[in-house]
Parts: C-alpha cells; sequence; structure tokens
C-alpha cells in the first residue's frame, strides 16, 4: 500500500469512527430519552409545589439590549416558580439599556452590601424596583457575559442560579422542569435543558404559544443540527455523568459549586463549556459524588442567525470558545480520576469536535485534489463521499424518530416532510461550510486573535404583532 | 505514485460503499416510515379521542348534575382516554358532583379495570390505574398500592402514596410515615403535596410520634413538614426537639420552624452557636417570636462574623415592633462596626421598598 493510500485511508476511517460513535451515544440517549418520557407520564397526578423547591436566581447579562429587555424581563417576571429573583446586570451599555430599564420598572438606587465571592470588573450602582421586589439591576462597567454572570452571582442571595441570555425564550414551567435533577438528587451541581429554534415559532407576551418551522434554510439546517446535537449528543453523555457543556442560553446551577471553583472564567468566549468541565475537574478531584444533569424537554428557545456572516461568526465563537474550554481543562484527560468525563467525554470532544474539522476539511481537500491529479480514482472518492454522507443522513433521521416518540413538538407532516428534505440536503453543502468555519475558528484561537463576540442582527419575527 | 494499486483497492471501497450506501438508505426509509406511520397512529388516536369524548362528555356532566342515569359507552380502545378525562374531571368537583362522579365510576365497574392496568407492565398506565383507584376511594384495592409504595419509581410509588392517603388518610400515615424517612427519592416538594391533601388531623399525631422516637436524621427528614401538622402538635415536637437536639441540622429545622416563644430561653442559647447556619435561625427566630430585651441580642449579631447571620439579624430587627425606624436608622448611623452599618442599610432600604 502506498503512502498516499494510506493517509488518503484516514478520512474514510475518521468518518466511520466519528458516526459509529454518535451511533453508540445515539442508542444510550435512545434508552434515556425513552425512560424519561415514560416516567413523565404523569398526564394525572397534580404535583404540588409548594415551598420545597429550592428558590432559584435568575441572572439576565445584557449589553446593548434596549429593543427587548423590557419584554425580556417581563416574560421572566410572569415565570411559574414559587421563589425566585430577577438580577438584570447591564454590563455597560453604550445604549439606553438602563434606562428604559429604570422607566419600566420603576428602578431606584439600593445601598446593597454585596459579598464579593468571585471576581468581576467593577459595580457602579444597584437598583430595586419598587413594583417588583424581586428584581433588581446592577450596573456595571463593560466586562462581558462571563463577567456580568461572576457580578450576578455576587448580587444573588438563592443557592440556585441561572444565567439567561436577553433573547431566550423560556416557558412558563421551564424552572420547574430544569430544577427537578436538584430536588431529586442533592449531589446535582448543574443541569440543562433542550434549547430549540424559535425562527417560525409564534411568541407572545415573551412565551412559545406555537411551533413552527422557519422558511430560511439557514435556520432551517440549524433546525436539524440542534435537534441532533441536544436531543442525543447531550442525552447521551448526560446520562453517564459526562456532559461537559450546558448551554449558555439557560442552565442551572449551584452556586455554592459554582464559587467553589471561582466563577465563570472572564479570558474565553466558551465560558459556558469551561464552567462545566471544570466542575467536572473539581468534584472528580475531591472524590466527592456530584450530578450534571441534562432535562430532555425543551425549556429554551433562541433565535438562530438567518444570514451567513452572523452564522459564521457564530460558529468561528464556537470553536474558539470550544478550544479554549478544552485547552484550559487538558488535566481532566485521561486523568487517574477522570471517570467518563476524563475518558470519554474528552477524547470525543477533543478528536471529532475540536481537531476534527482539521481532518473534514482536510479529506475534502485531498479527495478533490487527488481526483483531479489522478492519484485518486472517481469511484474512491465517491466512496468516501458516501461514506462521509450517507451516515450523516441517518443520524439525523434517527434524531426526528427520537423526537416524535418522545416529544413530537413539530405537530404536522409538513414539518416531518420538510425536516427530512434539509437532512438529507444538510449533507450536501451546509455541513462542509460548517466544518470550514469550525477550521477557520480553530486557526484563530491557535494563531492568537482577538475573541470577540459580535453581535447577532435579530429579526424576532417571530414575535406575535401587537408586542 | 502507484494508481494502479489504489484503482484495485479503490474497486472493493467502492462496492463496500455501495452496498454501505443501500443499507443506510434502507434504514433511513424504514426509520422515515416509522416516523410516519407513528405521526399518523397519533393523529388517528386523537381523531379517535375527540370524537370519544365529544359523545361521552355531556353524558358525563349531566350524570353528575343528576339530569340523566344513562352510562356512557366505554370500550377497551378509549378506556386510557376516559380514565384521563375522569381523573381530571374528578381534580375539579366538590361535593356531591363528585360523588356521583365517583357512583358513576363504580357503575361502570372502572375500579376493576383500574386493578387489571394495574397489573400491566406499562408505567403510563399503572399510573392512571393508581390515580383512579385512589379518587374512587376503592378500600379494596389497598393491599396493591401499599405494594406500590416499594416500587423503585418515584412517581408511582407517589401516586400510590396519594393514593392511599385519598381512600384513608389516617391508616396511610402508618405506611408513608417509615417510607418519608428511608425513600431518599422521595422529593419534599411531592410529598408535602399528599400530606397537605391528607389535612393536619391525619397526620399531626403520627408525625409527632414518628419524629420526636426517631434518630437525628429520620427526624430531620420529618421535620420539613411539621409546618403542615396542625399548630399545637407542632410547637409540642418543636419545642421538645429544640430542648433535646444536638444535631446542628436538626437544631436548625426547629429553629426554623419555631413559632412560639415557649422555647425563647433555648434560642437566646443559640445565638452563640458555633455553627452559623444555626445562628442564622436563631437571629430569624428572635425577630418572630423575641420580646423587647431580645433586641440587645440581635444588635450585637449584627457583628457576627458571618454575612448571613449579621443580614438575618438586621432583617429581625427592621421587623421587630419594638424597634421603630427612627430608632433603627439611629442604630444604622451610630453603630461602630462597619459592616453592621452595612448590613443595616441595606435592611432598611429594603423595608422602605416593601
Amino acid at each position: 500500500m502506498t503512502v498516499i493510500n494510506i493517509i488518503w485511508l484516514i478520512f474514510p476511517i475518521y468518518f466511520v469512527a466519528y458516526y459509529g460513535a454518535n451511533f453508540v451515544l445515539n442508542l444510550v440517549a435512545a434508552v434515556s430519552v425513552i425512560r424519561y418520557s415514560r416516567n413523565r407520564g404523569s398526564d394525572v397526578l397534580q404535583l404540588l409545589y409548594t415551598k420545597f423547591e429550592p428558590p432559584v436566581s435568575i441572572i439576565v447579562p445584557a449589553f446593548n439590549e434596549e429593543a427587548c429587555i423590557n419584554s425580556t424581563v417581563h416574560s421572566l417576571m410572569q415565570i411559574s416558580y414559587s421563589e425566585f429573583e430577577v438580577i438584570v446586570v447591564n454590563d455597560g451599555s453604550t445604549d439606553k439599556t438602563l434606562e428604559v430599564l429604570v422607566e419600566e420598572f420603576g428602578l431606584k438606587p439600593f445601598p446593597e452590601v454585596n459579598r464579593i465571592q468571585v471576581k468581576s470588573a467593577p459595580v457602579r450602582n444597584i437598583y430595586r424596583s419598587s413594583r417588583y421586589p424581586n428584581l433588581s439591576v446592577i450596573d456595571k462597567e463593560n466586562g462581558g457575559k462571563a463577567d456580568s454572570s461572576n457580578a450576578g452571582i455576587n448580587a444573588s442571595i438563592y443557592p440556585l442560579f441561572c444565567v439567561v441570555d436577553a433573547d431566550s425564550i423560556l416557558g412558563r414551567n421551564s424552572l420547574e422542569t430544569v430544577v427537578e435533577p436538584f430536588v431529586t438528587d442533592p449531589t446535582t451541581v448543574a443541569s440543562g435543558g433542550t434549547i430549540r429554534i424559535v425562527n417560525g415559532c409564534q411568541v407572545s407576551d415573551g412565551y412559545l404559544v406555537k411551533v413552527g418551522l422557519p422558511t430560511n434554510p439557514l435556520a432551517l439546517f440549524q433546525v436539524v443540527e440542534y435537534l441532533r446535537a441536544f436531543l442525543f449528543g447531550r442525552i447521551g453523555w448526560a446520562s453517564m455523568n459526562a456532559l461537559i457543556l450546558i448551554s449558555g442560553a439557560f442552565g442551572l446551577f449551584r452556586k455554592s459549586a459554582v464559587v467553589e471553583i471561582g466563577g465563570f472564567r472572564t479570558d474565553t468566549v466558551g465560558e459556558d463549556m469551561e464552567l462545566v468541565i471544570r466542575l467536572h475537574r473539581h468534584f472528580l478531584n475531591k472524590g466527592e459524588p456530584y450530578n450534571i444533569a441534562y432535562v430532555p424537554e425543551p425549556i429554551c428557545w433562541t433565535e438562530a442567525p438567518g444570514d451567513l456572516r452572523t452564522l459564521k461568526n457564530q460558529r468561528l465563537r464556537w470553536q474558539r470558545g470550544l478550544s479554549e474550554s478544552l485547552t484550559k481543562n487538558m488535566g481532566l484527560l485521561f486523568s487517574r480520576r477522570g471517570g467518563v468525563a476524563g475518558w470519554l467525554a474528552m477524547p470525543f470532544y477533543i478528536v471529532f469536535e475540536w481537531l476534527g474539522p482539521i481532518i473534514e476539511v482536510s479529506g475534502y481537500l485531498f479527495t478533490f485534489i487527488g481526483v483531479y491529479t489522478g492519484l485518486i480514482t472517481v469511484e474512491a472518492m465517491w466512496s468516501f463521499f458516501i461514506v462521509a454522507m450517507g451516515f450523516g443522513v441517518f443520524l439525523s433521521i434517527s434524531t426526528f424518530l427520537l423526537e416524535e416518540i418522545a416529544f413530537h413538538i413539530y405537530p404536522n407532516f409538513r414539518h416531518l416532510f420538510v425536516l427530512t428534505i434539509f437532512a438529507i440536503i444538510e449533507n450536501l453543502g451546509y455541513r462542509q461550510l460548517n466544518s470550514l468555519w469550525r477550521l477557520w475558528g480553530l486557526l484563530l484561537w491557535a494563531f492568537g486573535s482577538k475573541p470577540q463576540w459580535g453581535k447577532m442582527k435579530r429579526k424576532a419575527t417571530w414575535q406575535v404583532k401587537g408586542e | 505514485m502507484e494508481v494502479v494499486k489504489l484503482a484495485d483497492f479503490s474497486d472493493s471501497m467502492f462496492q463496500f460503499a455501495i452496498w454501505a450506501m443501500i443499507i443506510i438508505i434502507a434504514l433511513t426509509i424504514i426509520i422515515f416510515l416509522q416516523i410516519v406511520a407513528i405521526h399518523a397512529h397519533r393523529i388517528i388516536k386523537k381523531w379517535s379521542r375527540d370524537r370519544f369524548l365529544a359523545v361521552c362528555r355531556p353524558i358525563v356532566l349531566e350524570y353528575i348534575v343528576g339530569g340523566t342515569n344513562e352510562l356512557p359507552r366505554v370500550g377497551r380502545a378509549h378506556l386510557y382516554d376516559f380514565l384521563l378525562f375522569w381523573n381530571n374531571l374528578n381534580d375539579s368537583l366538590r361535593g356531591d358532583a363528585r360523588e356521583r362522579l365517583i357512583a358513576l365510576a363504580y357503575s361502570l365497574e372502572l375500579n376493576k379495570a383500574a386493578v387489571k392496568m394495574l397489573r400491566r407492565n406499562n408505567v403510563r398506565k399503572r399510573f392512571m390505574a393508581i390515580a383512579t383507584l385512589g379518587h374512587m376511594r376503592d378500600d379494596e384495592a389497598w393491599g396493591e398500592l401499599k405494594e406500590g409504595l416499594s416500587d423503585k419509581n418515584s412517581y408511582l410509588s407517589f401516586a400510590s402514596a396519594r393514593a392511599m392517603v385519598l381512600i384513608n388518610a389516617e391508616g396511610a400515615m402508618e405506611h408513608l410515615i417509615p417510607r418519608m424517612m428511608s425513600r431518599a427519592d422521595w422529593a419534599a416538594f411531592n410529598m408535602s403535596g399528599i400530606l397537605k391533601a391528607a389535612g393536619p388531623e391525619a397526620i399531626s399525631e403520627p408525625l409527632a410520634k414518628a419524629a420526636l422516637n426517631a434518630d437525628a436524621e429520620d427526624s430531620l427528614s420529618l421535620l420539613k413538614y411539621i409546618d403542615l401538622a396542625d399548630y399545637s402538635t407542632a410547637k409540642r415536637v418543636v419545642n421538645e426537639l429544640l430542648k433535646s437536639a444536638v444535631v446542628e441540622e436538626v437544631i436548625t429545622a426547629c429553629l426554623k420552624a419555631l413559632k412560639d416563644p415557649e422555647a425563647l430561653h433555648i434560642v437566646r442559647r443559640h445565638t452563640f452557636h458555633d455553627c452559623w447556619f444555626v445562628r442564622v435561625q436563631a437571629a430569624a427566630a428572635l425577630g418572630r417570636v423575641g420580646v423587647e430585651s431580645d433586641k440587645y441580642i440581635l444588635m450585637e449579631m449584627l457583628s457576627d462574623k458571618e454575612w448571613w447571620v449579621r443580614y438575618r439579624a438586621a432583617k429581625a430587627l427592621s421587623k421587630m415592633p419594638f424597634v421603630s425606624a427612627e430608632e433603627l436608622k439611629n442604630l444604622q448611623l451610630d453603630h461602630h462596626d462597619r459592616f453592621s452599618r452595612d448590613i443595616l442599610m441595606k435592611a432598611i432600604a429594603e423595608g422602605e421598598l416593601t
């Protein structure tokens, strides 16, 4: 076998390994989801929530959110939960975010005395609402989302906190759903839930009223992606207590555990993933039982980018965040006390998510160049593509099956048909484009360029008229 | 470069890829058809259910107000749907209407159908069966429900507990209390709902007896619910335990539940406890049940090294009827300790806000 053969074989082997690992994850997740949905079939029992569920601090970092912050806060104040507080952290906005909040909620300066438990940028002022006793606003110098979250942690008074993006749409029962692991298992330190795409849905007064599919093709591809990533990927890992990512859009954490590890890191754009990996490391090293849980039900809906530029920026940022989170926590990889997180999850993410784009993009390039120069036959090229794309379609369709069995969020046949079409054509360019962006993000990180959050063009076409 | 060898190799690889593609396509089509079938089945079921309920709902509603004695026809295919409808309706009714609804269920022999359902291996159906037997107050199912308390599935065991409480609340407590102490998966918020449904008359004495005779860990499990007992029983248990408790968590739980000044001397003692969370609850308790002289103890606690103790002491002072707003403000301005001044400022501002 020649060197070219050997090198070229790496690519199909990689794809087989990638899809094989995902398939196993899918099976694990399927068992977990089906068991979960059977146990949740309690149509009849009215589980009465009383004062025993732990109170929660909802932290909302906000930077230049004057357009939507009021509606976000209003919808949060209507969440169905016995005791919670909402802390909006105005992260040095340059627009009128603070002013609109002050006017809308009757905010007044408050002589708050916070314990500084984790580091954050200086706080300029703290406000409390005269109309909503459980609403406060922190005005601080700009420091980024992670820094704002830390400031929120310092101001919070409850044992659990969640960080919610200003543009996230929650369900009225989202807190009740995501808090359940903390109630049923006291060793739980973090809990996340499924994030779904709100594009194409209808939202009224900050709550989802009707599920739909977007018409924008890019958003449709992301619906397929999110279903695959959340329904299989995270559920599979969580069932082994090896979940290393809880989405920054909405996750619930035990404050004492996060304070113990120093809060969110501010030198990464992937602060959500980095925190969770660090939690794993901390408790595994301590030898203390802990649980990082995942609730399969959709608890949060978020707008997906609808144009290429915004999507590209998002994916660049995600890959950077992944790179930073993994490299800052390499100590977990194959460590003696690493558990499933260190021995399975970390290697999986390193090989397939972090370094994977290198192999994927190289594979495509190598194949095209090889065919062009005659080094690789057309048959070999098609073999490679079949393996690379065929499995992808199969995994996506399997996701839909699980979604239909467990949640049936999308009510129409038309939805299923459209999703199936897009699951197929996703592999004919969109995934490859994503691989390219991920590689780009990896290179940007590797060559040390400054990370940026960027600004997403929000369309919010799913808002019902009159809001 | 040896293209020939690659071509030979790539032929077999191509064949493998073709077969793989055929298998993948076949599997994908099968799965897609399965999705379509599940979806279609769900739509058909819903249509059938809606039709069935459109017919039987008016009959049931007429029946419960005494307008008819006609019974709805419930076939096997719609038994689950009817039970769901019946149980939801039962939860929303009171008085004679509920009694007639239960009578309707007995006329339809739903209890027998529920017992059969209970023995199936389907969690959802077992759940429904348990809820039905509870709502029907069927004491013949007591034995089966008692077995359900030990089910590994928390939801099923809770459902059994709730059903038993509905049938015979006092009798149920005898079986519930040992499990409340031993089952770590019985979340307090679920259990408290069930105990609320049982009512203070049924739960007070068994809860008190168990809490006073249990070891520290078990009494802690039970103290969570002491607020649901009647006032005099709760007071007796809390005061008794407070006198004898040495475990910090138990002391804290008792202080939290304390609403009576009888054990005030013990509360004062605990304001000096080594453990900060005991001191927190002692401060809160003094604020609730303390007398005028206790304000000086709280003022001392404003200088505690723990933030939460200082905060609770400040809140307690701000709510005490013996401390006027002016006195509090002067205390805040004149206090020698900076941390005390800060925490008082916060408590005063919170009071003004509300």
